[in-house]
This record gives C-alpha cells, sequence and structure tokens, in this order.
C-alpha cells in the first residue's frame, strides 16, 4: 500500500505552506527577534535558539499577491512568534508561521494531480523553477511544498542582490 | 182776650137766647113757626150788630197790629205795638213786642253773624285758596313722591333681585368654599401621607444605594476572580500551546525514527490532541471568563450609574421630601385659612339671605308707600276737588251772607 508522505503544513500570510516532515527539524517559539536592517524581505531577522542563530525568513512578503498589503515587519518588541526550523544542513534557516500554533498541522500530502495549476505570482528562485510547488492534502486543503534547498537558495540570492545594490548605492 | 171773646160771644149768644125767650113768651106757639123766620131775622139781626161790635172793637186793635205789622214788614223793626189791653190782644201786642225785640235781636244777631259769616267766608274762600294752591303743591308733591315711590319700588326690587342673585352667588361660594376646604383637607393629608412615603422612599433608597455599593464590591471582588482566571487560563493556553508544540515536535522526531518512531507518533498525536483539546477548553474558559469579565466591567458601570442614579434619586426623593413637608404645612397653613373664609362665607350668606329678608321687607313697605302715596294723591285730588268745591262753597257762602246781610239792611233796628 502506497503511504502518502507527511508534510508539516502551516500558514505564512495568506497562504498556507508545508514542508515535508523530514525537513522538519523542531517547530519552537522564538521569543525575540531581531530585524536586520537593509536586509531584503524575505528576511525576518535573526534570532538566538539554543546557543545558536537561526536566520528567519519571512514567506508572506515574497509570496503574497501583489493586491494584499505587505505584512509588519518583525520587531524586537513583538510577542513571541513561531517559526518552523529546518533541519539537517539547513538548521540555521527558520520558516517564521504567521498565525497560532494550532494552525500548524501534520497531514498527508496526496499524489499530485496532472496539470495542477502553478500560482503564477510566486517568485522565481535561482533556479528556473520556484521554491515552492502546489500540493494537495488529505483533508482536501491546497498548500504550498516548499523545496527547503531552493528557498535557501532564494533567500541567498535575495541578500547578494541587496548587498549588491548597497554596494553600487 | 180769650175771656173778652168768650164773654163777647157769650153776650151774643145769650142776647140771641133772650131775644128768642122773649119771642117765644111773646108769640104764641101756633104763631111761632111763622114767626120763625122773624125768630131767625132777629137772631141774625142780634148776631150781626154783635158782631158789628165785636169787630170793631176787635178789628181796631187787630189794625194797630195790622199796621205795625205793615211797618215792620217794610223793616223797620224799632216800631212797637202799643196796645195796653189786658186781653188775648194785648197779650198779642205784647207777645208781638217780645217776637218784636226777639226778631229784632234775631235779626241783630243775623246781620253780625251774616258779617262775620261773610268775612268768615271770605276768609274761607281765601284761605280754601291757599288750601288749594297747597294742595295743588301738595298734590305735584305727591305725584313726585308717588313717582319716587315706584322708582324705588322698582329700584328696591331690583336690588332684591341683585341681592337674592348675590345671596345665591354667596350660599354657592359657601358651598365650595366648605369643598375646597375638604379637598384642601384632603390635600394636606395625602400631602403628609406623600411626605411619609417619601421618607420612606428615602430610606429604601438609601438601603438599596447600600446595598448596590456591596453588590458592586462583591462584583468587582468577582471581576478580580475572572481575572485570576483569566491569568491561570492564560497559563494554561501557554501550556497547551506548548504541549502543542512539544507534541508536534514529538510527532516530528516520531516521524524523523522512521518505523521505530511510530508509536511515539502515535503519542505525540494524543498528546497534540490533547492539548489541542486543552487549549480550546481553555480557549472556552478564557472567552467565558472573558465574557464575564466584559459582563462584570458592565454590571460593575451599570451598578455605578445605578448607584449614582440612586444616589441622585436619593437627593430628589429628599428635596421632594422637603418639598412635600414644606407643602404640608402650607396646605395646613391654607386649610386654616380656608376654613376661616368658609365660616366668613357660610356667614356671609347668611347675611346676604338676611338681606335678601330686609330687602323684600323694604321693598313691601316701598309698594305700601307707593300705594299709599297714589292714595294720598288721588286723595289730595279728592281734597283739590273738595277745597275746590269748598272754595265755591265759601264763594257761594259769601255771596249768600252778603245776600242776607243785604236783606238784613232792610231792616231798620234803630
Amino acid at each position: 500500500m502506497l503511504t502518502l508522505p507527511r508534510v508539516l503544513h502551516f500558514p505564512a500570510g495568506d497562504r498556507r505552506f508545508s514542508l515535508p516532515i523530514e525537513a522538519v527539524g523542531e517547530i519552537a517559539e522564538i521569543r525575540a527577534v531581531d530585524p536586520v536592517p537593509g536586509a531584503p524581505a524575505a528576511v525576518a531577522g535573526l534570532a538566538e535558539f539554543r546557543g545558536r542563530i537561526v536566520t528567519l525568513l519571512s514567506l508572506a512578503g515574497p509570496t503574497a499577491p501583489a493586491a494584499s498589503a505587505p505584512p509588519a515587519p518583525l520587531s524586537p518588541f513583538d510577542a513571541p512568534v513561531i517559526a518552523v526550523l529546518l533541519a539537517g544542513p539547513l538548521a540555521h534557516l527558520g520558516v517564521v508561521v504567521r498565525g497560532r500554533a494550532g494552525e500548524i498541522e501534520i497531514s498527508r500530502q496526496v499524489p499530485d494531480e496532472p496539470n495542477a495549476a502553478v500560482p503564477r505570482d510566486l517568485p522565481v528562485g535561482p533556479g528556473p523553477r520556484p521554491f515552492a510547488r502546489a500540493i494537495r492534502l488529505e483533508d482536501g486543503r491546497s498548500a504550498l511544498l516548499i523545496n527547503p534547498e531552493d528557498l535557501a537558495e532564494y533567500a541567498t540570492g535575495q541578500i547578494r542582490e541587496r548587498v549588491r545594490v548597497a554596494e553600487r548605492g | 182776650m180769650q175771656l173778652k171773646l168768650g164773654l163777647s160771644f157769650l153776650m151774643v149768644a145769650l142776647l140771641v137766647l133772650a131775644v128768642n125767650t122773649a119771642v117765644t113768651r111773646i108769640v104764641p106757639e101756633e104763631n111761632l113757626l111763622s114767626s120763625f123766620a122773624g125768630l131767625v131775622f132777629a137772631d141774625v139781626l142780634v148776631a150781626c150788630v154783635a158782631a158789628w161790635v165785636l169787630s170793631r172793637f176787635l178789628t181796631r186793635q187787630i189794625r194797630q197790629l195790622v199796621s205795625a205789622t205793615a211797618v215792620i214788614s217794610q223793616g223797620d223793626l224799632t216800631r212797637k205795638v202799643e196796645l195796653s189791653s189786658r186781653d188775648e190782644i194785648g197779650e198779642l201786642a205784647k207777645s208781638f213786642n217780645a217776637m218784636l225785640a226777639s226778631l229784632l235781636n234775631i235779626v241783630f244777631e243775623v246781620r253780625s253773624t251774616s258779617e262775620q259769616i261773610f268775612d268768615s267766608a271770605q276768609a274761607l274762600s281765601a284761605t280754601a285758596g291757599n288750601v288749594n294752591s297747597s294742595t295743588r303743591e301738595l298734590a305735584t308733591a305727591s305725584r313726585t313722591i308717588a313717582k319716587g315711590a315706584e322708582d324705588q319700588v322698582a329700584t328696591l326690587s331690583r336690588a332684591s333681585d341683585l341681592t337674592r342673585e348675590i345671596a345665591l352667588a354667596a350660599e354657592e361660594i359657601a358651598l365650595k368654599a366648605q369643598s375646597a376646604h375638604r379637598s384642601v383637607r384632603a390635600a394636606g393629608e395625602r400631602a403628609r401621607a406623600s411626605a411619609d412615603d417619601a421618607s420612606r422612599a428615602k430610606a429604601s433608597i438609601g438601603e438599596i444605594v447600600e446595598k448596590i455599593q456591596q453588590a458592586t464590591s462583591s462584583v468587582e471582588g468577582f471581576r478580580a476572580r475572572a481575572l485570576l482566571i483569566n491569568t491561570t487560563v492564560d497559563f494554561i493556553t501557554q501550556v497547551a500551546h506548548q504541549t502543542h508544540l512539544l507534541a508536534l515536535n514529538a510527532d516530528i522526531e516520531a516521524a524523523r525514527a522512521g518505523e521505530e518512531g511510530r508509536g511515539f507518533g502515535v503519542i505525540a498525536e494524543e498528546v497534540r490532541k490533547l492539548a489541542e483539546e486543552s487549549r480550546a477548553f481553555a480557549e472556552q474558559i478564557q472567552q467565558h471568563s472573558q465574557m464575564i469579565n466584559s459582563e462584570s466591567a458592565s454590571v460593575i458601570q451599570a451598578m455605578k450609574e445605578t448607584t449614582v442614579t440612586a444616589i441622585e434619586g436619593k437627593c430628589v426623593v429628599e428635596s421632594a421630601a422637603s418639598a412635600l413637608e414644606e407643602i404640608s404645612a402650607t396646605v395646613l397653613a391654607t386649610l386654616e385659612r380656608v376654613r376661616e373664609i368658609t365660616e366668613l362665607t357660610v356667614t356671609q350668606a347668611r347675611g346676604a339671605d338676611g338681606l335678601v329678608k330686609t330687602i323684600e321687607e323694604t321693598t313691601k313697605i316701598a309698594q305700601g308707600n307707593a300705594s299709599g302715596t297714589v292714595e294720598t294723591s288721588a286723595a289730595i285730588h279728592e281734597q283739590t276737588a273738595a277745597m275746590t268745591e269748598m272754595s265755591a262753597s265759601a264763594t257761594t257762602l259769601a255771596r249768600t251772607s252778603d245776600h242776607l246781610k243785604d236783606l238784613v239792611t232792610i231792616f231798620k233796628m234803630d
């Protein structure tokens, strides 16, 4: 019997994102997030968690539809945020959850539908494909499945672009 | 005279008898019848002679009387009959003289009386004229008085009607004053009762305010408990939140552990569900607590507002109680005034009734006076007519006395 893969899905902005369960290291409640001046919108800030520095990425800004209002930037004075920390070599990265802990769920992913429509407004990473793709969960809801490596490359590309711009000008 | 005439007639009769006797004696009986005529002739002759003698005697005195009477008839009352015979003609003469003297006195008296009568008649006529003019003036005045009496009657009638209306109005006022007295007394009693009610209301409101304040304190304590519940619920929610995260992480580790972590994943799933339920219940509790807190705040606010309103109401009730006390005192004072007014109006009504009766009696008297005045006027008219007649009679009497005096002047008395 085919076992459907399990994913961790959570809200980020107006969309629901998911990560393969194997790619998730931990769900943590970050008490304080330090914003990085001049950082791109995809970088929410830096946080200290169990002795290590974690770069928190915000998926609400880059992936929000153009017509929607951009999310408010995080500040050290905000309430603790929930972040999904990646596992393995990407443990220094985490994704900010824009919602309650109760909205973070583990479900199974149903097989991809052929000719599934891909949101056109997803940012394109350095590669030819975006860092997330649409999937359907077993409860019928849809979500965007993140590729952690593509997400890392996307964030790194954003930082480099910002540095280049800063150096230029 | 009577004796003399008697004797004369006796002598004549004796003479005739004697003649008859003589004839009888003389003449034989068989010639008596044929001598009767002669006898009769002799008797008649004797009688005639006797009559002639007597008549000559009597006539002479009577002629004296007649002449005296003729003179007297001419008015000379000084003429006396000078006859001193002792017979009846002398007595007649004496009586005639006495009568003449009496007649003279009478005429004298009549003349003097007629003069007096004339003078009196003149005076009476003048007086009648004066009385007549005075009577006319009196009649005029009487008519004026009668008119005035009629006007007085009319005025008194109007006054009587007005006074009757005033009396009725006074009586009505008295009745209304009595009704007002009863109403004011009832109002005073109600004011007193209201003042007592206001005092009781003030006391009740004070108790209500105190109880509301106590209830407010209780609710505030209750709200404080609700806040503590919120704090506890927040902690529970936080625990549930952390538990949920732990369950998620446990699930993640179980998934990473693979097959060996399946049981742990189940446990983690159960823990996550428990955490979710706890969070849900905590959320419900928090919602209820927030509702309780909100409603408690609303209740406290309402109680505070109610307290303020009750205090304001207490002030209003106190003010109303004071006002009712003043009203009660004023009503009692007014009651006393109304009682006095009622008594005065009753007295006024009685006085008006008496006045009506008095005016009615006065009207009757005036009507009597008017009638009497009319009668007086009529009497004066009659008197005027009588005085006119009297004046005419006086005039007639004067004329009559004057005529009588003229007649009396015919007589010569000295």
